[in-house]
């Protein structure tokens, strides 16, 4: 038998901590043939990261390789790893807003790699480094520009060219598209694939993405709190998942789902939504904000630099009914955020208007008390489960604060009872309200941030991103939490994702945003299967789908 | 409490040598200067006490005339030092601590309304402080000290010396915190529950207090622990000047100011003492406040 390229055998990888040691990767044996593309894939902690940088002997100073041997081509390389490092095994890392030198031209960093690993002539590295430019599809005439000059899915070619100027056999991609949007993503991908199906480089892909597991690697290893639970063919995997594990994984990975028409909630019996069951109850027209970017009030009090302004959304308008769900896709600074902002009136509107109910938080002859019966309404889930719940209150406190800004229980035992119905609406246990919101997991942070936004009994919700920072498989029970409660309560939710497949989940009707404008707005259904807007089409493209057919 | 015993902060704290000394050499000094009434075999504030016949006795040594034996010696006025050094160190401490206090509550008054509030006023204080910082800290405090001298009669000078040390040191030492709870406001205000704060329509002045003060005060105790060294230092530095605690109140600096005078002409011990607890005092605090930083600070970790 042919010896594998990369061989991983029984490797443990232990960090001390203070108070028993903990095993991030336990007995994980792997191997890499020539020229493949094994994608290593797990939820946040399963230990894919260590392993990727094991290999290059890069753990943390804490934590250290406790028992087995990594060995390429035959020769172990876990004593000394800087022999292969750069040189026969490189690494892209996740962020390509932070992996490349701000300080130094493209080209110059690009040269400097390749003399490093392979003694050559300057003007020889300046051609292979030129040459590597064009590989990735970056002009030559952008070579002695600074990295700040380019975009994301831009430095990530660059990155990758970084990674391939040495001509390693092997490549480390941990995370290489999860800070980009789906458009760059895809093109990235293919990229990578490209390049290292001509060259003949193995990868190691590290996702937590089933969707780019699915579309880019020919074998993929499942690991799940630092074991190995499965490893196969891909499509294999995908079809056939044995273990527990990987089919939950794959189960809540959400899909886009064409032509599958959603039961509107809004029939669902209910005495209220039966009486106007079509009810519009936001409704944003011609709305614009503009931001001004001069520097200081000083400058622009005093012009002294002329005012540079960015319309970060053009006169957008749109309505929800009642009961429903209104999705807002589009790629990061499209303006989606800043409308959800908008809508609970954290921003005012340059011009136009955004109501709830016909009434306008935003208004500015509003008094107070009519903007706190608006705001009960209307409230808001956010997208980090990290800094969304303050680190120094306890739930209770965090929970019942809405309850007693807007006077809804009249004595402490109401409070504190309604604090435990809202606990218990969202699946958490009456005695959290005594923890600190670091005590809990990003998925149960979330439940508390949905908790806090249904405090107030509103009939509007807006979601901004509230399950991109979580892993599918938690993902995929916030979305179903979201779901049950909107019909418990006939919610209605505006939920705003850059993920294509989560709204195909959740939204009755969906608009397509780009650069500040809505460019395109359809029933659910219709968007998936009879995109109209180029842009549509190229987001519906470029989105990673579960191909198991 | 239990909890703070099981806490990692205090697992780290029991890991550091440097820490645990230094914490226990300031421990001590505090607790010598609360208990120098019980602990001090004489009253050095009490110029009746004195024996001039008592001066300049060496250490550990009968004096020649009374035969009286002091553990430090005694000063040219015949004032048993170790007394006069552990109500001294009462003195240094409790201007250190009570400057710091007052520097931490401005520091953190206009740090926080710079921050969250922003705009022309954020502009106004910062420059203030920037004007300020082009003034060495001592200088501000004599400046402060002067004025104070000037505008009060002569007969309340004394009495109110220690007051006016407070003030002076406290108003010179504000702004390092002033811009640190300044920096932290503007990361915490952009934070996603001060939006949830201000969904449910709470006023601005509820959100600063409530909200943000908590999330950045843990910076604040340690450029505090820092700025307590240097408040100790600043009050030994002007009263060593002779602006500050009057020699009849001796703090540790005038006691050292008494000290130089005699170091050439034999008296070492007047001035070796004095300098040495305050020393072992601002180099623990320091330390102590190094260490804080780094552990509080993860990406120092």
């Amino acid at each position: 038998m042919k010896q594998p390229l990369l061989n991983l055998n029984n490797i443990s990888v232990t960090f001390k901590t203070r108070r028993q040691d903990f095993k991030a990767v336990e007995d994980l044996s792997l191997t890499l043939k020539e020229g493949e593309i094994l994608g290593l894939v797990g939820e946040s902690g399963a230990g894919k990261s260590i392993t990727g940088a094991a290999i290059l002997g890069l753990i943390p100073s804490s934590g250290n390789l406790s028992s087995g041997e990594i060995s390429f081509k035959g020769q172990r390389i876990d004593k000394d790893p800087k022999i292969v490092r750069g040189s026969k095994i490189s690494m892209i890392f996740q962020d390509p807003l932070v992996s490349l030198n701000p300080l130094r031209r493209i080209g110059d960093q690009l040269i400097e790699t390749i003399q490093t690993h392979s003694p050559c002539s300057r003007t020889e590295a300046y051609d292979r480094a030129i040459k590597s430019l064009e590989e990735v599809g970056i002009d030559q005439n952008r070579f002695n520009a600074y990295p700040h000059t380019f975009s994301g899915g831009m430095r990530q070619r660059v990155v990758i060219a970084l990674a391939l100027a040495p001509q390693p056999a092997i490549i480390v991609a941990d995370e290489p598209t999860t800070s980009l949007d789906v458009s760059n993503q895809a093109q990235i991908l293919s990229l990578l694939k490209k390049l290292c199906k001509e060259k003949r480089t193995s990868v190691i892909l590290i996702t937590h993405d089933m969707g780019v597991i699915s579309q880019t690697t020919d074998r993929v290893a499942v690991l799940y709190s630092g074991k190995l639970v499965e490893i196969g063919i891909t499509q294999a995997v995908l079809k056939n998942p044995r273990h527990a594990y990987t089919q939950s994984l794959v189960r809540s990975t959400p899909r886009i789902e064409r032509g599958s028409p959603k039961q509107p909630i809004h029939q669902i019996p209910d005495s209220k939504s039966k009486l106007c069951p079509d009810s519009k109850v936001l409704i944003a027209e011609d709305l614009t904000r503009e931001f001004d970017l001069s520097p200081t009030w000083f400058y622009h009090k005093f012009n002294v630099h002329k005012q540079r302004r960015v319309l970060a959304v053009d006169s957008v308008s749109f309505s929800i009914n009642k009961g429903e769900t209104y999705g807002l896709v589009g790629d990061s600074g499209s303006g989606k955020s800043t409308i959800a902002k908008m809508a609970v009136g954290l921003l005012r509107p340059s011009s136009g208007q955004i109501t709830v109910n016909g009434e306008n938080l935003n208004s500015s002859t509003i008094s107070h008390r009519q903007s706190q019966r608006i705001r009960r309404r209307i409230q808001m889930v956010f997208q980090s489960p990290y800094a969304s719940l303050n680190p120094r209150w306890k739930i209770g406190s965090i929970l019942a604060e809405p309850i007693r800004v807007f006077g809804l229980s009249s004595t402490k035992e109401e409070e504190q009872n309604r604090v435990f119905e809202l606990l218990d609406q969202v699946g958490l246990s009456k005695s959290d309200v005594e923890k600190y919101p670091h005590e809990f997991s990003g998925g149960q942070r979330q439940r508390i941030s949905i908790a806090r936004a249904l405090a107030s009994k509103p009939e509007i919700i807006i979601c901004d991103e509230p399950t991109s920072a979580l892993d599918v498989s938690v993902q995929a029970q916030v979305l179903t939490l979201l779901k049950e409660l909107q019909r418990e309560f006939s919610l209605t939710y505006l939920f705003i994702t850059h993920d294509l497949a989560v709204v195909s989940t959740m939204a009755n009707k969906i608009g397509v945003l780009n650069q500040g404008r809505l460019i395109e707005e359809q029933s659910s259904e219709l968007l998936f299967s009879k995109p109209q807007h180029e842009h549509t089409k190229m987001l519906l493209d470029s989105a990673p789908k579960l191909d198991i057919a | 409490m239990n909890r703070f015993l099981k806490s990692d902060f205090f697992y780290d704290f029991l890991r550091a040598p440097i820490a645990v000394a230094s914490f226990v050499v300031v421990s001590t000094l505090i607790l010598l200067a609360l208990l120098a009434n019980f602990i001090a075999p004489t009253n050095p504030f009490d110029p009746a006490s004195l024996n001039l016949m008592n001066g300049f006795t060496a250490p550990m040594e009968p004096n020649a005339f009374t035969g009286e034996i002091f553990l430090m010696g005694t000063d040219d006025q015949g004032r048993d030092l170790f007394s006069a050094i552990l109500f001294g160190l009462r003195v240094s401490l409790f201007v250190g601590l009570m400057a710091v206090l007052l520097a931490t509550v401005i520091g953190v008054f206009l740090g926080l309304i710079a921050g969250y509030i922003g705009g022309w006023l954020d502009s106004l204080i910062m420059r203030l402080a920037d004007i300020q910082m082009t003034f060495p800290s001592i200088l501000i405090a004599m400046l402060i000290y002067g004025v104070a001298r000037g505008v009060l009669p002569p007969e309340l000078r004394d009495e109110m010396a220690i007051t006016v040390l407070i003030l002076s040191i406290g108003l010179s030492e504000w702004v390092s915190i002033a811009r640190t709870v300044r920096g932290s406001t503007l990361v915490e205000k952009e934070k996603e529950y001060v939006a949830a704060a201000r969904l449910i329509g709470l006023n601005h002045s509820r959100i600063m207090i409530r909200h943000i003060l908590p999330n950045v005060l843990s910076p604040v105790l340690v450029i505090a622990t820092i700025t307590l060294a240097l408040a100790i230092i600043a009050e030994a530095t002007l009263s060593f000047l002779g602006v500050g605690a009057p020699p009849t109140k001796p703090s540790l600096g005038t006691l050292i100011r008494v000290g130089q005078d005699f170091l050439f002409s034999g008296e070492w011990w007047i001035l070796l003492f004095p300098a040495l607890t305050l020393l072992a005092l601002a180099l623990s605090v320091n330390l102590f406040g190094d260490w804080l930083r780094d552990t509080l600070n993860p990406r120092l970790k």
